[in-house]
């Protein structure tokens, strides 16, 4: 196979002064979400779990994106141990960091049968079509689906097992890293829990840093050792999650408080 | 036709899936067929479609004969003769697999362009987009009549000029719906995670947004072959189009027009022939559309609104 | 307690009509709701929840068909088949809050005219009048100025302020019942507060009974006078206030419970749940989604 895996390997993902800003088209838009990013600057290891949580518009979307590739910061750097992520081909990039994304309905191809989306990193990389199909089988299994279901559409699978597809074709290029936007958001409580054990169980047998986006700050201080608070674009807060929450900006500690109902602190 | 009972069977069913394609293997041969047997019409007939007797001209068709009307028509002539003689019914035969021919030619060409046009601006979007709207304009801005008649003059009125013409003038529609489709899918997350894994981007137009809309494409050229046939019955009539003595609806209309008062059934037989296709062609063109709308829904392909409703 | 209740169902029972499958979204559910109450309903996807928010007003797609015992709401009886008693009480006297998108908004129509339409629709009066309803309906909803978001259209509102828009135009006529589906599901922690702090208002200057259909337990622990907790069509079990997250007795609510992230820094596995089980509870949810589909 082509693919070179990067996983295993330690890495940093580094971010560097990145900024990037949308034009609003209406001025008057009130007092809304900016959704860009000003000057972040973050280290994420790939042996730990970074958690990213913040309010609508903090810029966590724009974070992902940027992490990956898909977008271009408009300012500063993205490195992944030194070299920036825009000098590497699209090929490359996909082997050291993949993303996980929120609407599992949109992620895949419903007009394919759903081991393709999975093989597709490998196919793209150019591995012989039976080999794709049964390293994708293998995956499929590794994140709990039968045969039978990779061999389903998108639309004969519920949403947690779409979601489980999306995390496979995620890995099967053995990234370092993996960028999982709200991949819970749109899951019940019951699902939710399969999944995020089953991310943890994958990053320990293979060792992947992973990031984690998500608007559920309890979930995410569970699992991360490490968690990024942004608000309106900006970094606030960057602690481990064992540390107090006293020491918080007033933004971070206004979405742990009110993420357990709790009233809001003047 | 409904997906659920795969579910826990998990067999998967072809029908369901690719249901377009079967549609369109469906459509081509029925075209096929269509233009052969207008050819086995022909033979049956025996008669030649191109033999002038100039001693039997008019000849009503058999049905006057049995309505009193005329005691000149025979069997040999089962839609009579027209203004040279010719077997009528052996020239409606010709006449539509002519028809037919160019219409199939026509569309595959105006869809060849357009869809190709209409991917390319529909994902690149920006600048190529504009580029790619402005040519559009400009076609849109010529009228097709005018088009024809350059190129009549110019290069002359050959079958396969016209084939050409028609295919060149038509891409319009393809272009349109393509361009607005591929740029609904660009935006979907699986763009995302085909260009996150690598993919070229032919390989993205073409192997994962292509099968997404197949339906609609289908459906457009359904129409679009009711539409070549009029254009192309239009522009015999006025003598742009198929020349004589090569036989179509449209000219055996123009052919017949002067015959209109005393001999009507000479207009009013390609009349409704012409009708009866492009009535049948629409009809199937919206047949197809509620079915690929229908399947469309149930696996999840209109937009973000199922997933509101799955709470 | 009926006398009291201003909602009061019996067997209500909502099947698929079309003749592959006769199955039951909902089976026999009864619910009260009382006077001046915050009722929870909380459930997982496919568990009947969201078909019953709206089976209680009797907006379900014309391939459900809803039948029950008895339907008593505010004082009346009706039936499902008698589509204008429904047009009186729909948005003035029971109205619904969607779950908030883009979708649901006229994006021709400003947001002072989306909050004013279901008042419009069933009075006369100045517009200076319907200025100040729409005004006050905006305000307890929690919006801050709400004169500078009148004239705005909902593209260029967050996601949070048109969810409290949406409350607004539930709100302007004083309904007596409020039913919201999924409110806060696509919400960030700080605008879900903020939604439910709207609620309480509500409470409290309307004196409306909410009937809140959710999957987030801690809100429903937090603000609901009553939680029922519904399984596969069925009401399997019922918590009172505060009640939900502290030993229920109930097994399915318990699971519910144990699937919650504990608060704090924690190890790994907290959540129970194997990985591996290759999802299948969620065939209900499929068919449910296919049904609603099916009119099409």
């Amino acid at each position: 196979m082509q693919i070179v895996s990067k996983m295993m390997v330690d890495g940093t993902l580094t971010a560097a002064g990145v900024s990037k800003f949308y034009r609003t088209a209406k001025p008057e838009k009130a007092a809304g979400p900016i959704n860009g990013l000003r000057a972040f600057d973050a280290k994420i290891s790939s042996r730990e779990i970074v958690g990213v949580v913040g309010s609508s518009g903090s810029g966590k979307s724009t974070l992902a994106r940027l992490l990956t590739g898909g977008i271009q910061p408009d300012e500063g750097m993205i490195e992944i141990n030194g070299t920036p992520i825009t000098s590497l081909s699209p090929r490359s990039r996909a082997t050291y960091v993949q993303h996980v994304q929120q609407d599992p309905t949109t992620a895949l191809n419903p007009a394919r049968q759903v081991w393709k989306s999975v093989a597709l990193p490998l196919i793209a990389a150019g591995a012989a079509k039976k080999v794709a199909h049964r390293e994708a089988l293998e995956m499929l299994l590794q994140v709990g689906l039968t045969s039978d279901q990779g061999a389903m559409y998108p639309g004969q699978l519920s949403i947690g097992q779409r979601q489980r597809v999306s995390i496979a074709r995620a890995l099967i290029g053995e990234p370092m890293f993996v960028v999982c936007d709200e991949p819970t958001s749109a899951l019940d409580l019951s699902v939710q829990a399969q999944i995020i054990n089953l991310l943890l169980d994958l990053k320990q047998a293979r060792k992947f840093g992973l990031v984690f986006i998500s608007h559920d700050v309890i979930l995410v201080r569970q699992i991360s050792d490490r968690i990024l608070v942004l608000d309106g674009g900006s970094l606030v807060d960057d602690f481990a999650s064992s540390e107090e929450l006293e020491n918080l900006s007033h933004a971070g500690r206004a979405l742990f408080s009110a993420a357990l109902f709790e009233e809001k602190q003047p | 036709m409904n997906q659920i009972g795969s579910i826990s069977g998990s067999k998967l069913r072809l029908s369901q899936t690719s249901g377009e394609m079967k549609v369109a293997t469906g459509l081509a041969i029925l075209w096929i067929l269509a233009i052969a047997i207008m050819a086995l019409g022909v033979i049956a007939t025996g008669s030649n479609p191109f033999e002038q007797v100039l001693g039997s001209r008019r000849i009503p068709p058999i049905w006057f004969e049995w309505l009193g009307l005329s005691n000149v028509s025979d069997t040999s002539h089962l839609f009579g003769t027209d203004k040279l003689g010719r077997d009528y019914l052996a020239r409606i035969f010709l006449g539509g697999g002519v028809s037919l021919l160019i219409c199939f030619s026509a569309v595959g060409i105006a869809a060849m362009i357009g869809t190709t046009l209409g991917a390319i601006a529909g994902y690149f979007g920006g600048r190529v987009d504009a580029c790619l709207l402005f040519f559009l304009s400009v076609r849109l801005s010529v009228p097709a009549i005018l088009i024809a008649l350059v190129s009549a003059v110019l290069f002359g009125s050959s079958l396969i000029m016209i084939i050409v013409i028609l295919g060149a003038l038509l891409w319009d529609r393809f272009f349109v719906v393509v361009r607005s489709l591929v740029r609904t899918q660009s935006k979907l997350g699986y763009v995302d995670a085909a260009k996150e894994a690598g993919a070229s981007t032919a390989w993205i137009i073409a192997r994962e947004i292509g099968p997404n809309i197949r339906g609609p494409l289908l459906v457009i050229v359904t129409v679009e072959m009711a539409h070549v046939l009029l254009l192309e019955a239009s522009l015999s009539f006025l003598g742009l189009g198929v020349q004589p003595p090569l036989p179509s609806w449209g000219l055996m209309l123009s052919e017949a027009k002067e015959d209109i008062f005393f001999n009507g059934w000479m207009i009013i037989i390609p009349g409704l022939f012409i009708f009866a296709l492009v009535f049948s062609i629409n009809i199937i063109s919206e047949l197809l559309r509620i079915s690929i709308t229908r399947s469309q829904g149930r696996r999840g392909q209109v937009g973000m609104t199922n997933t509101e409703i799955t709470r | 307690m009926s006398a009291e209740s201003l909602l009061s169902v019996r067997e209500l029972s909502v099947h698929v009509s079309s003749s592959s499958q006769a199955r039951a979204l909902l089976k026999n559910v009864s619910i009260d709701i009382p006077v001046n109450r915050t009722i929870c309903l909380v459930g997982e996807s496919g568990s009947g929840k969201t078909t019953l928010g709206l089976a209680l007003m009797n907006i379900l797609p014309e391939s459900l068909r809803p039948s029950a015992a008895r339907m008593h709401i505010c004082g009346r009886d009706f039936e499902f088949s008698d589509g204008d008693q429904w047009d009186k009480v729909r948005g003035s006297q029971i109205s619904m809050i969607f779950q908030n998108t883009l979708d649901i908004f006229d994006p021709l129509q400003t947001i002072g005219g989306h909050v004013g339409e279901p008042y419009e629709l069933r009075h006369k009066g100045s517009r200076a009048e319907l200025s100040k309803l729409v005004l006050d309906a905006l305000s307890i909803s929690g919006i801050p100025n709400p004169k500078e978001i009148v004239d705005l259209y909902p593209h260029q509102l967050s996601g949070g302020q048109r969810q409290r828009v949406l409350i607004a135009s539930a709100i302007i006529n004083e309904p007596a019942i409020v039913i919201a589906d999924e409110p806060t599901s696509a919400l960030d922690p700080v605008n879900s507060l903020l939604f439910f702090e709207a609620m309480s208002r509500i409470r409290e200057r309307l004196s409306s009974s909410l009937l809140i259909i959710t999957h987030d337990l801690r809100c429903a622990d937090r603000f609901a006078d009553e939680t029922n907790i519904i399984k596969g069509g069925e009401l399997v079990d019922r918590v009172g206030a505060h009640q939900l997250l502290a030993a229920p007795n109930h097994p399915y609510t318990r699971s519910l419970v144990s699937y919650l992230p504990a608060p704090g820094y924690g190890s790994r596995h907290f959540l129970k749940g194997e990985s591996h089980r290759a999802a299948s509870n969620s065939e209900e949810t499929h068919v449910y989604a296919d049904c609603l589909q099916d009119d099409g």
